[in-house]
């Protein structure tokens, strides 16, 4: 009986054990090590306040995170990485922009997410998020906000402007008439796609580079299809007379500062980055919409935008026991809660499809950041549409929609000619 | 007679014409700049030349670790506070490696000029092709001699030695001016019984006050307004390691410091251009004298 009862009771204590054990096991706490972060200056205090909130609720050590922050730019952390990605305090997670992935992976520099953490992310961000952090198919990191697009700033004093900024020919003519200048710096690739570019034209995926068998870049276009001429010549013959009479301007920021400034300017293509330094100059008179339409034959096109994101990597080049820490408080860094704590201290407009619809955010965003999302629905990724190679040929069609000066071609032979460099794998 | 003063007045009407507008031409982005610097109100860039508000704000902005002094049209206050670090870094650097780069100039060209010795001249040929391959061709090799052997990447003291450590390779002006002192003058010395660096430091030196002066200036101004170099070696990672080139290149860039930082960056511009410009008027008579001294054959 007493042997029975020994018996009985070990079994149950081994079996309680390894029910302990396997709790264990599940629990979600990780062995965390200390990694090295590289972001923004700004989003430290973001950090901090996610951390710091997450931190509280672990009781393990080794659950919690524990990191050493150092400011780099966004537009710098993939530059000096891809230097050397192994320099002293190399970060094991690190804030870029999406446009520096590509250098990174080519140099294996970046690691690759899979299985369930890919999942993860495709299902949770915008579509244009995801696409930016994607290369050949595979997910090279967290995406942080989509903020890096331009759409049309405006000066809503400018009586009867309310009903033209839908229009590019409107918009232009109002201009005229008042004496008044638009800016958009057409000569310039990063702005010159946007009408060839249109949903409604060739549309946001007429213009893609990828690598063909030897790592060689080539493009994919079809701007010198029927549509794209026709698109071209209509645009040549619109903006070409505004820009010959100073109606239409181009310049960069300083620019349209100055231009609002005194008041010679009523509407400005450009991104979020100017409302801080537009707020004082125009004052509640500023405001922001999607770029506008123009009209061939009666039917209407929308014009379409670049767009890049900001993505948290992982330095394929540390531990993987660094690599996977990093991993897990990347995925904490743009959980639904992260996205709209940074809403809030810095006004990084959220990609997480759930935060985007949170009341937190839609009922505090800037002028900019809501024209922006607007106009994000008629955006192609950066990152992926222009490399190098891309940036002379748009300036080049860009010029030639000012001056209509095609050296005696016609635009088909034009951008025929353009889209076949383009073609020719480097 | 009177055609050629005629002729006289029109050529130098001329001359001061172009005169003129050169010097417009050379003073008017420096004019600009300073302008600039004091300009206040809500906006950075601006495309009049004097600005409608005044404001000495840009400059305490650069203390601001002092005065508190923040920019009120800035959402990015990532660089806030750096400015006077920047600047010390950027002093250490220079006057230590101008210091060492002066000792090792006038070293090399005194030893060039008045010793005999086996391969002289082989080492002056050398010297001279070296000397013609750019500098910025031993980046990659420094950056890694920096952080593998010295591990010093990241740290401005490397700056110190990149630059002064190459310095003696750029003898020439010195020993021309070194050859110019009579040698009567060393042998006189010799038969009172000074040694060869007596010579040097009591003899030759206190004569080539014209060519120290000018050593002195050149090997300071290359460290304090040198970008490239200190920004591979330092890297965009250390903000506070920084030199004012890297600092002052950064307040004009960046997606939200570029379009509000433009005032702050010209007062950061002039006030690194002070202590040059001190350094420049005291020195100057002897400035060129040491520039032509070098040249003279005697």
């Amino acid at each position: 009986m007493k042997k029975g009862l020994l018996i009985l009771g070990t079994a149950l204590m081994t079996t309680l054990g390894l029910v302990a054990c396997q709790q264990q096991e599940a629990a979600p706490a990780g062995d965390y090590v200390h990694i090295d972060i590289w972001a923004t200056a700004a989003e430290q205090q973001v950090i901090e306040a996610v951390v710091n909130d997450y931190n509280s609720k672990q009781t393990e050590a080794s659950a919690k995170f524990n990191y050493t922050f150092t400011a780099v730019a966004e537009s710098d952390a993939g530059t000096t990485l891809a230097k050397d990605p192994t320099v002293d305090g190399a970060p094991a997670l690190f804030l870029c922009a999406d446009d520096h992935i590509f250098n990174l992976q080519s140099k294996d520099i970046v690691s690759e997410l899979k299985g369930s953490r890919k999942d993860k992310v495709v299902a949770e961000n915008s579509a244009v998020a995801v696409a930016g952090a994607t290369l050949d198919g595979k997910l090279y990191g967290y995406p942080v906000t989509s903020d890096n697009g331009y759409f049309l700033w405006y000066n809503k004093g400018v009586s009867g402007i309310q009903d033209k900024v839908g229009s590019l020919e409107d918009l232009l003519a109002l201009a005229k008439a008042n004496n008044k200048k638009v800016l958009m710096d057409v000569a310039n690739g990063w702005y010159a796609n946007s009408f060839i570019m249109s949903p409604d034209a060739c549309g946001v995926d007429s213009l893609y580079w990828e690598k063909d068998a030897e790592g060689k870049v080539k493009y994919v276009t079809n701007w010198d299809n029927e549509t794209g001429v026709k698109v071209s010549e209509y645009i040549a013959g619109l903006l070409t007379p505004y820009y010959a009479d100073g109606t239409l301007v181009t310049g960069s920021n300083e620019n349209i500062s100055a231009g609002f400034s005194d008041g010679s300017l009523i509407a400005a293509v450009s991104g979020t980055w100017m409302e801080n330094e537009l707020k004082p100059i125009v004052g509640n008179n500023l405001a922001a919409t999607k770029l506008p339409t123009y009209k061939i034959e009666g039917k209407s096109y929308q014009m379409a935008s670049f767009t890049g994101s900001k993505v948290y990597c992982l330095n394929k080049t540390r531990p993987v026991a660094e690599q996977k820490t990093a991993a897990a408080l990347a995925e904490l860094l743009t959980s639904k809660e992260a996205q709209l704590v940074r809403f809030e201290k810095r006004q990084a407009l959220p990609c997480n499809n759930e935060a985007a619809k949170d009341s937190r955010y839609t009922a505090n965003v800037t002028i900019g950041g809501a024209a922006l999302v607007e106009q994000n629905a008629y955006a192609c990724v950066q990152a992926k549409t222009a490399q190098d190679r891309y940036w002379d040929i748009g300036q080049a069609i860009g010029q030639a929609y000012l001056d209509s000066n095609l050296a005696g071609k016609t635009w088909t032979q034009f951008l025929k000619e353009q889209m076949d460099t383009l073609r020719v794998a480097q | 007679m009177k055609s050629l003063k005629a002729s006289r007045i029109i050529s130098n009407t001329i001359i001061y014409l172009i005169l003129g507008i050169m010097s417009i031409i050379w003073v008017l982005p420096i004019v600009w700049i300073v302008l600039q610097s004091f300009g206040g109100g809500g906006i950075s860039v601006r495309s009049q030349l004097i600005p409608e508000t005044f404001t000495f704000d840009n400059y305490l902005y650069l203390f601001s670790n002092f005065t508190g002094v923040t920019n009120p049209r800035a959402s990015n206050h990532s660089l806030d506070g750096y400015f006077f670090g920047w600047f010390c870094n950027t002093l250490i650097v220079a006057v230590l490696s101008c210091l060492i780069s002066t000792l090792f100039v006038l070293g090399t060209a005194y030893a060039l000029s008045r010793f005999r010795f086996k391969a002289r001249t082989i080492f002056m040929k050398v010297n001279l092709v070296i000397g013609m391959f750019p500098g910025f061709l031993g980046m990659i090799i420094m950056y890694w001699v920096m952080r593998d052997i010295f591990h010093l990447q990241g740290n401005y003291f490397s700056l110190v030695i990149i630059y002064s450590a190459g310095a003696g390779g750029g003898y020439y002006i010195a020993k021309g001016f070194f050859d110019t002192i009579s040698k009567n003058i060393d042998e006189a010395a010799m038969i009172d019984g000074a040694s060869k660096s007596q010579i040097f430091w009591q003899i030759i030196l206190p004569l080539a006050k014209p060519i120290i002066v000018y050593t002195v200036l050149t090997s300071f101004m290359g460290p304090w307004g040198d970008y490239v170099t200190s920004s591979y070696i330092i890297g965009l990672q250390n903000t506070s390691n920084w030199t004012v080139a890297i600092g002052l290149y950064q307040f004009t860039t960046g997606q939200d410091i570029a379009t509000s930082y433009y005032t702050q960056f010209a007062a950061g511009a002039v006030v690194v251009a002070l202590p040059i410009t001190i350094l420049f008027f005291a020195l100057q008579k002897y400035y060129v004298s040491g520039v032509t001294g070098g040249a003279v054959k005697g």
